[in-house]
């Protein structure tokens, strides 16, 4: 450990040096903005590949060095080139599993976890509830902190034995809930849409309080398109107008744009917000956000941002948000998006939902750093609220 | 960061784990990676922050660090500790967005018939220690900059210092010395 300068400080200056340092030491940004960093760098962009230099060269090149003739030289790009990293393809929450399974071939996927599987690859997982699952090439499943899976993208393949009644295996695919007693079924997911074939038993499909649909085997489902995913804590009043002013459609999501222009584009909203030019920051941010992958929900998530604190156009940001939960369940930015909800209708002055919403994320986030914030606003919304 | 690990494991073993999880990296792990991204986010952040990236290009500037030390993973050899080589490539980053910024703002006073506005301002008096702090920082030279908080923000070493700024431990000292005499004079003006 360093000596610590200006430690007893001579002067008011000094004094006021020290607790700056001080200060600085600890300014290590809070949880949140770590978390929003990893859903950016999670994924890095690969390195660009060496440039390849024909052998011919290379030969030649050893022979004028060394004077010596025959061989063959490996070009150092070559080499450097076996080296590099491959490119990231599974992200990120703490505990995060690895896409390649161990000895055992259907290993217990425990939350939080997240799986993606490559292009030409295949998984077989149990799920938490002892459903048996494959995961097929190119999708995602994420399990939460408190073991429910559910289909990010792609397709997988469920296996549920027969329940004793009463008991019941779910599933979430979007903002479907998928409920079965013993069944083998398999579920699709693409952008908003949700697809679920039934090879034997009996699924429900549930979207929120509504049954969407009730299969039985060789029966198919799929969701049908929308012009807005709307979560349930949306306000009336928000919904039209945030439909009329931001005319996203989930219904055909974006196809995946790369992970490099995806920052390009969110470092060009940032820069238009940093000027001023907050309706343009809104623009790029929504087109971004409708896309998929972390840049869709870290734009998501700012979209919100920018309504609520440069637009000033609180119940806009509320539609935003609660947008970013129904196409993000258990997203990255979770966490922010629930504390940005509470502070929001606080503000607003709807205190009982405002409570609601404290309160739950009280319960889901014992460890945050803004949890004594978030219990004295809770506590302060309970007392004003009436008897 | 630095060299010892706070559990008392010696400077092999630190330098051998900092190896395995490069390697781990390396080789496409995605615990690896986030474990990586774990250890240094706050260090990197708190390290550019102090180095006068401005409040709004922290998290860019953050996230060009990592995506710089993912691309040049394939060269880390551990020759130095993995901090000692992350700390480079954010002082570099940082230095020349300083550079940039500094550039844009001579650009904005020399065109723009209005000043840029002000950034919002926290009332807290930590928030106004730090804002002292990065305005007087900023005055002095990046070389002296750097050094003054590697050892009084950071609190690296004088040798892990002078591996991260290629220099040697002398001129460290020196750079130290002079930066910390010149900060004292800048914050005793900018109180009178």
């Amino acid at each position: 450990m360093n000596d610590r300068w200006l430690d007893p400080p001579r002067t008011e200056s000094d004094r006021l040096l020290r607790e700056a340092l001080d200060a600085a030491a600890a300014r290590t940004g809070d949880d949140m903005l770590r978390r929003r960093l990893w859903a950016r760098v999670q994924t890095p962009p690969p390195e660009a590949p060496p440039r390849q230099h024909p052998l011919w060269a290379a030969a030649v090149i050893g022979v004028a060095v060394l004077g010596a003739a025959g061989g063959l030289f490996v070009w150092p790009g070559a080499r450097d080139q076996r080296q590099q990293a491959r490119p990231i393809a599974a992200p990120t929450e703490p505990g995060v599993v690895s896409a390649v399974p161990a000895a055992d071939p259907r290993p217990l996927l425990r939350g939080p976890a997240v799986v993606k599987t490559h292009v030409r690859e295949r998984l077989a997982l149990t799920l938490p509830g002892g459903a048996e699952a494959e995961l097929e090439p190119g999708s995602e499943l994420l399990v939460d902190e408190v073991q429910r899976a559910s289909l990010q993208q792609g397709r997988i393949a469920l296996s549920v034995r027969k329940r004793p009644s009463g008991e019941e295996f779910t599933f979430r695919a979007g903002r479907f809930l998928i409920v079965v007693r013993g069944t083998h079924f398999h579920v699709r997911v693409a952008g908003p849409s949700v697809g679920v074939d039934v090879d034997e038993g009996m699924v429900e499909v549930w979207d929120g309080e509504r049954q969407a649909a009730r299969l039985s085997a060789g029966e198919s489902w799929t969701s049908p398109p929308i012009v807005e995913a709307v979560a349930p804590a949306e306000t009336e009043a928000a919904v039209p107008a945030a439909r009329a002013r931001h005319a996203i459609s989930p219904a055909r999501a974006a196809p995946p744009i790369r992970q490099a222009e995806a920052d390009a584009r969110f470092r060009a909203a940032r820069a238009a917000l940093t000027a001023g030019n907050f309706d343009e920051a809104l623009r790029a941010l929504t087109a971004l956000a409708s896309g998929q992958g972390p840049a869709a929900e870290n734009a998501a998530y700012e979209v919100g941002r920018v309504l609520r604190e440069h637009l000033l156009r609180p119940r806009e940001a509320l539609a935003a948000w609660n947008r970013y939960r129904a196409r993000f369940p258990g997203g990255l930015l979770q966490a922010e998006t629930d504390l940005s909800i509470v502070e929001t209708l606080a503000t607003l002055g709807d205190a009982e939902r405002a409570l609601v919403e404290a309160e739950a994320f009280l319960r889901r986030y014992p460890a945050s750093e803004r949890r004594p914030e978030i219990e004295r606003l809770a506590q302060r919304l309970r007392a004003s609220a009436p008897e | 960061m630095s060299q010892e690990a706070p559990d008392g494991r010696t400077q092999s073993s630190v330098a051998q784990l900092d190896r395995e999880l490069v390697d781990r990296c390396r080789g496409g792990d995605v615990a690896a990676w986030r474990s990586l991204y774990d250890r240094y986010a706050p260090s990197i952040f708190r390290f550019i922050s102090a180095l006068g990236v401005s409040r709004e290009e922290r998290e860019d500037a953050a996230q060009d660090v990592f995506i710089a030390v993912y691309r040049s993973l394939a060269s880390f050899r551990g020759e130095a500790a993995l901090s000692t080589w992350i700390y480079r490539i954010a002082a570099r980053h940082a230095i020349r967005l300083g550079r940039r910024q500094r550039v844009r703002a001579m650009l904005r006073t020399l065109v723009a018939s209005e000043p840029a506005p002000p950034p919002p301002v926290d009332p807290s008096e930590r928030a106004a220690r730090l804002h002292l702090l990065d305005t007087i920082l900023q005055k002095l030279s990046p070389k002296k900059r750097v050094v003054l908080v590697l050892f009084e923000v950071e609190g690296l070493r004088v040798d892990e210092i002078a591996k991260v700024v290629g220099c040697p431990e002398n001129t460290v000292w020196s750079r130290l010395h002079h930066a910390r005499a010149e900060l004292s004079r800048l914050a005793e003006r900018a109180m009178a």
